[in-house]
C-alpha cells in the first residue's frame, strides 16, 4: 500500500491491491459465515450440498485461491473425516445395499457418509476462504464490534500471539541446536536433549510472554485492544451480501423442492 | 552529580530499595537514586548485576522488598498507584522482541496513544509525526516481525515517544545497532528534553548524553568515581 497523507481517512488501512474478498469488512464476513454455516446445516439432497460446494468452490476462485490450493484443501479436511466417512455406511441401519457376513452396507449410511462429505468440505472451505485472510487483530476487532464478547475477542489475539511466540522460541532453539552439531538420532543423548528442549520451550515461553504482558502495561494496555482504522462498509461488502443471500435463497428454495434426504 | 536539575524535587525517587527474585538472593539490596528534570542519568554495571530489574520496579512490574519508590511527587505502593507512573515513564524493553506485537509499524506506534484514550484520528496524527521526527516514514505499512534487530529497536523506541512520556527509562538503546542507526539514535537521545536513565554499556552514547553516572553493583547504586577509587 502507499504510504501517503494524501490518502482519504476511511481508506486507510485498507489494502486496495488485495483480492475483493479481502476488502470485504470482517464483521460482515464474520455474519455471512454465521448465516451460512446455519442455513447449510438445515439442507439436504445431493443437489443442493452439490451446488453449495460448487459454489464455494466458485467464491474461493474469485477470492484469488488457486485451484491446487483448493483441491489440497479439500483432501486434507477429507482425509481428517475419512473414519467417520468410512465408518457411516455400514453403521447406520436401514436397507441394505450389500453385506458380506456380518456387514451390512446401508443405503442410508452411504447416503449420509457422501452428503457428509459434501457439507464438511463446503463448511471449511467457506469458512477459510472468507476468514483465512483476516490476522488477529482484524478478526479481534471484528467480534469486539458484533460485540460478541470482548473477553473472547482478547482471547483469540493473545492466543494467536502466543502460539506465534512458542513458535518462534522453538525455531530459536532449533537454529541453536544445529549450530552446535546436534543430529537427533533414536538414543539416550537424542531423547534427553529432545526433553530438555520441551522443557526449556515451556520455560522460555512463559518467561517471554511475561515481558510481553509487562511491555504491553507500560503502554497502557488495559485489558482492550485499540483499533487504529475506522470500519468501513463498501462496494465489497454490498456485493458480497447480495450474492451471499441469493445464494442462500437458491439453495433453501431447492432444499424444500427437492425434500429432505 | 552534575548541576542539571539538582535543587528541585525528583521526578523519581528510590530510597533504599531491596528485591529480590523469588527465594533468591537480593538483587537489588539497597538502591537509593533521584532522577530531576531535564538530567539523563547513565547506569552502568557488570551482565546480571540487576539493571534491568532496577528499571522494571521504577515502573511498577517488579514489586520490591522494602524500600519506597517515589514518582512524581507520590509514593507508589498497589498496582494502581503505578497506573499513572506507566503512563507518565516511556520504558524501551531490552528485548525490543517482546515489545512489539501488531501487524503493522503504524498500529504498533498508535497502539499507546489509544490505551490512553486519544481518538483514531489523533493517534494517527502522533504517530506519523514520530515517524517524521525519527526519519522512519518508509516503514509505516511494514510488519514490525520481519524487521531486522536494529529497525526494531528504531521502532520500539518510537512507539514509546508516541507516549509523549515526561521520563524515559531506556534499557540498552544502541544494543545491536550498527554504527550509522548507533550514532543517529545517540544524536535523537541527546536532542531529547526528557529526564531519562540510560542502561547501557555504550561510552559513546554515555559520554555523549548522560549528565551522571552511576554503577550498579553488589545490589547498589554507586556514584562511578566512588566505585573507581574501588570503594
Amino acid at each position: 500500500m502507499e504510504a501517503s497523507q494524501d490518502v482519504p481517512w476511511h481508506l486507510l488501512g485498507k489494502d486496495t491491491e488485495a483480492p475483493w474478498l479481502e476488502r470485504v469488512d470482517p464483521r460482515t464476513r464474520l455474519l455471512g459465515v454465521f448465516f451460512f454455516c446455519c442455513v447449510l446445516a438445515f439442507l439436504g439432497g445431493w443437489l443442493t450440498l452439490g451446488l453449495a460446494l460448487g459454489g464455494t468452490i466458485g467464491l474461493a476462485i474469485a477470492a484469488d485461491w488457486h485451484p491446487r490450493k483448493i483441491l489440497l484443501q479439500l483432501l486434507r479436511v477429507s482425509a481428517a473425516i475419512s473414519p467417520l466417512l468410512l465408518t457411516l455406511p455400514w453403521s447406520t441401519p436401514g436397507e441394505v445395499f450389500w453385506s458380506a457376513g456380518p456387514l451390512r452396507v446401508t443405503v442410508e449410511g452411504m447416503t449420509l457418509a457422501g452428503q457428509t462429505f459434501l457439507k464438511v468440505n463446503t463448511l471449511v472451505l467457506f469458512t477459510t476462504a472468507c476468514l483465512g485472510g483476516l490476522d488477529q487483530f482484524r478478526l479481534g476487532h471484528a467480534l469486539v464490534e458484533l460485540r460478541i464478547s470482548p473477553k473472547l475477542a482478547l482471547l483469540v489475539i493473545l492466543v494467536s500471539r502466543y502460539l506465534y511466540l512458542v513458535y518462534d522460541e522453538y525455531q530459536r532453539m532449533r537454529r541453536v541446536l544445529k549450530v552446535r552439531g546436534f543430529r537427533p538420532r533414536l538414543n539416550r543423548h537424542s531423547l534427553r536433549t529432545l526433553g530438555r528442549v520441551v522443557a526449556w520451550l515451556v520455560v522460555k515461553s512463559a518467561e517471554r510472554s511475561q515481558r510481553i504482558q509487562a511491555a504491553m502495561k507500560c503502554r497502557g494496555f488495559s485489558g482492550k485492544f485499540p483499533k487504529l482504522f475506522p470500519s468501513q462498509i463498501g462496494p465489497e461488502d454490498r456485493l458480497f451480501v447480495s450474492g451471499l443471500v441469493a445464494v442462500l435463497a437458491l439453495l433453501a428454495l431447492l432444499g424444500a423442492f427437492a425434500g429432505l434426504p | 552529580m552534575a548541576e542539571v536539575g539538582t535543587g528541585r524535587h525528583p521526578l523519581i525517587e528510590l530510597c533504599d530499595v531491596h528485591f529480590a527474585y523469588g527465594q533468591q538472593d537480593e538483587i537489588l539490596s539497597g538502591c537509593s537514586l533521584a532522577l530531576f528534570e531535564k538530567q539523563k542519568l547513565g547506569v552502568t554495571g557488570p551482565i546480571g548485576s540487576g539493571k534491568t530489574t532496577l528499571l522494571w520496579v521504577i515502573v511498577g512490574l517488579l514489586r520490591p522488598r522494602s524500600g519506597t519508590i517515589i514518582a512524581f511527587g507520590k509514593e507508589r505502593v498497589k498496582e494502581s498507584d503505578f497506573y499513572e507512573v506507566r503512563r507518565r515513564v516511556g520504558l524501551l524493553f531490552q528485548q525490543v522482541d517482546d515489545q512489539l506485537f501488531c501487524p503493522t509499524v503504524i498500529e504498533e506506534l498508535a497502539f499507546g496513544p489509544l490505551n490512553l484514550g486519544k481518538s483514531q484520528e489523533e493517534a494517527w496524527a502522533i504517530a506519523n509525526e514520530v515517524l517524521t521526527e525519527l526519519e522512519l516514514e518508509g516503514y509505516r505499512w511494514r510488519c514490525p516481525y520481519h524487521l531486522s534487530a536494529g529497525e526494531k529497536r528504531l521502532i520500539a523506541l518510537a512507539s514509546v515517544f508516541t507516549m509523549k512520556p515526561d521520563v524515559l527509562l531506556l534499557d540498552e538503546p544502541t544494543a545491536e545497532l550498527d554504527e550509522k542507526t548507533r550514532k543517529r539514535v545517540t544524536q535523537i537521545i541527546a536532542q531529547l528534553p526528557q529526564a531519562m536513565i540510560i542502561v547501557s554499556h555504550d561510552e559513546d552514547l554515555l559520554d555523549s548524553v548522560a549528565h551522571a553516572r552511576l554503577v550498579l553493583q553488589d545490589g547498589k547504586l554507586w556514584d562511578e568515581d566512588y566505585s573507581r577509587r574501588g570503594g
